[in-house]
């Protein structure tokens, strides 16, 4: 059971990484448009997303240290800055999403606005992030999550005709009506949602929060290639529903009661009340990543005492911080601005700022200074650096992308 | 090095502004403007289909009251949104004008129904909403073929 629960920090962190309200209504919405010939994007960023968040994961069990926190030391204060605002920024702006997501899920099951949630979902994740261990935190929401496992059941209850999926997949294509630069738009989408930097400031924040050491490695391997996969197949699962369901009625999907309805079709009301609380954890857990991340990235790039393992009087500036980034965020989506709009084009602009946090990891899991003989080794290096390069080229084509296709639409 | 923070934080800020508003492109053309057309109507099309499969859903037992007047809600807000979009273009000629009051009056009947079913569904009138939902096929029907002869 021990060994369960300590996979639940990989696993929280997939559920944020991979079905937070940005990932949901993004692979709804590549599902009912493309069906499953994106799903490439989302294998493409679950191999990414688990070659750094290891070498991150390594980095933090081996110094003791989270990755922010050696990016400035090795790399010096102005390159650091620029990784925090990048960095940051993105964050703030998930986070503000993921307050909107919980409410549109509160929504759901009560019929309230989500306006009127957004207050009380902000004072609930300040309260689980004041008041409940870290390793309580992570169990809870790590396991609420699994229960979008439901998602399986409905797609496989929904009986779709497996060989055109594996098609669709196997033999990705451009479907009549959609452009070229639509969908890499979406493509990229996919690939930024799934490779956010905030996973990775949490994954090595959370490893040094548990007091994680040489002896972990094996955990950070488990966390990393069980957790992340699992997130991956939940985002193709949704994927794979919004297929069979909206991509013959060409409906397009923009709402978090659209991708539960397929859900709904399938295993009726007990599949949608699973949908709905899973989609609640969801949302949840990834507010508290993103909060905590807010609290991490600039207490580690100022050398402050942080973290929930610290006494609240030790670490007052990281909890601060986090108090203020989840009041603005509340304040933000309390004008009404759309949260799923918010998150999609924080996963976008996530993708151009992508290098700026994962050139560091791949250098500081190099430096045999700190890591000594647990550096990378060739593997390690060999696909690092070809997602670097493949980082670079997405960094390089998203804005003008956005900007071609209006935002994929 | 500052100036590289500057630009990130404009084009974030840029980005973070388009995303967060509803910008309009400017019609030129009568092409254009049928092009809007139709894409419009494909809009309040998926918005008609999803309140079909909503309904579906109630009327079968497989949904909750609740969950049934949101999704409805949510696809009354798409159709009205994108034909209030539509509503704002200026049309480019007298052409356009046959073309406008045509959609117009389409989607209007396609709103005005998913009004309906949304009212019903927050009064708990679960087992009416079918009834009331059967207009919904021949509007789809409308749209799409508008769409097709348009697109």
């Amino acid at each position: 059971m021990n060994k369960v629960l300590g996979i639940t920090l990989g696993i929280l962190t997939a559920m944020g990484g991979f079905v937070d309200i940005g990932d949901i209504v993004a692979n709804s919405e590549t599902g009912a448009r493309f069906g499953l010939g994106l799903a490439w994007a989302v294998v493409v960023g679950v191999i990414g997303i688990c070659v750094f968040a290891e070498m991150a994961g390594r980095v933090a069990a081996v110094s003791g240290r989270p990755v922010f926190d050696l990016v400035r030391e090795r790399l010096g204060a102005k390159v650091g800055l620029v990784n925090l605002l990048a960095s940051f920024f993105i964050t703030f702006l998930t986070l503000t999403a993921e307050i909107g997501g919980i409410a549109l899920a509160l929504e759901l099951a009560s019929d309230v606005n989500y306006l009127l949630w957004i207050p009380v979902a902000g004072l609930a994740v300040w309260l689980v992030i004041w008041r409940v261990k870290f390793e309580s935190m992570e169990q809870i929401f790590g396991l609420m999550g699994l229960v979008l496992v439901v998602m399986a059941v409905a797609l496989w209850r929904l009986g779709p005709d497996w060989s055109d999926l594996a098609h669709q997949a196997a033999h990705p294509a451009v479907p009549h009506g959609e452009g070229h630069a639509t969908y890499a738009f979406w493509a990229i989408a996919l690939f930024g949602a799934a490779m956010t930097p905030y996973e990775v400031f949490f994954f090595s924040s959370g490893a040094v929060e548990e007091g994680w050491s040489r002896r972990d490695l094996m955990l950070n391997k488990a966390n990393v290639f069980i957790g992340f996969p699992l997130g991956g197949v939940l985002s193709l699962t949704l994927m794979g529903l919004t297929a069979v369901v909206f991509q013959p009625a060409a409906v397009s999907v923009g709402s978090l009661s659209q991708s539960a309805l397929p859900v709904s079709l399938a295993v009726g009301k007990l599949g949608l009340a699973l949908v709905i609380i899973g989609f609640f954890a969801a949302t949840f857990g990834a507010a508290l990543e993103t909060g905590l991340s807010c609290g991490y990235t600039i207490s580690q790039y100022f050398g402050w005492p942080w973290g929930k393992r610290v006494r609240p009087r030790e670490a007052a500036r990281f909890h601060l911080l986090v108090l203020v980034a989840l009041g603005v965020a509340v304040g933000v989506g309390l004008t009404a601005v759309d949260p799923i709009k918010v998150t999609e084009y924080s996963i976008v602009l996530s993708a151009a700022a992508l290098p700026l946090t994962y050139l560091p990891i791949l250098l500081v899991a190099n430096d045999r200074d700190y890591m000594g003989e647990s550096a990378n080794r060739w593997l390690s290096n060999l696909l690092g650096s070809v997602f670097l390069v493949v980082l670079v080229v997405v960094a390089a084509v998203t804005i003008p992308l956005m900007i071609v296709t209006k935002a994929g639409s | 090095m500052s100036r590289v923070v500057r630009w990130l934080a404009l084009v974030a800020a840029a980005g973070t502004l388009a995303g967060c508003t509803r910008i309009v492109g400017p019609v030129r053309t009568a092409e254009d403007y049928e092009l809007k057309a139709a894409s419009t109507a494909d809009a309040v099309l998926s918005g008609v289909r999803t309140a079909e499969l909503v309904v579906d859903a109630a009327d079968r037992g497989r949904a909750f009251a609740s969950y049934v007047a949101v999704a409805l809600d949510d696809a009354e807000g798409d159709a009205s949104g994108a034909a209030a979009t539509f509503a704002s273009l200026q049309p480019p000629g007298p052409s356009s004008d046959q073309l406008r009051d045509e959609l117009d009056a389409l989607t209007s009947e396609a709103t005005d129904a998913l009004a309906t079913l949304r009212i019903t569904a927050r009064r708990g009138d679960l087992d009416q909403l079918a009834a009331q939902a059967e207009p919904l096929a021949d509007i789809a029907d409308r749209l799409a073929a508008f769409s097709e002869q348009h697109g």
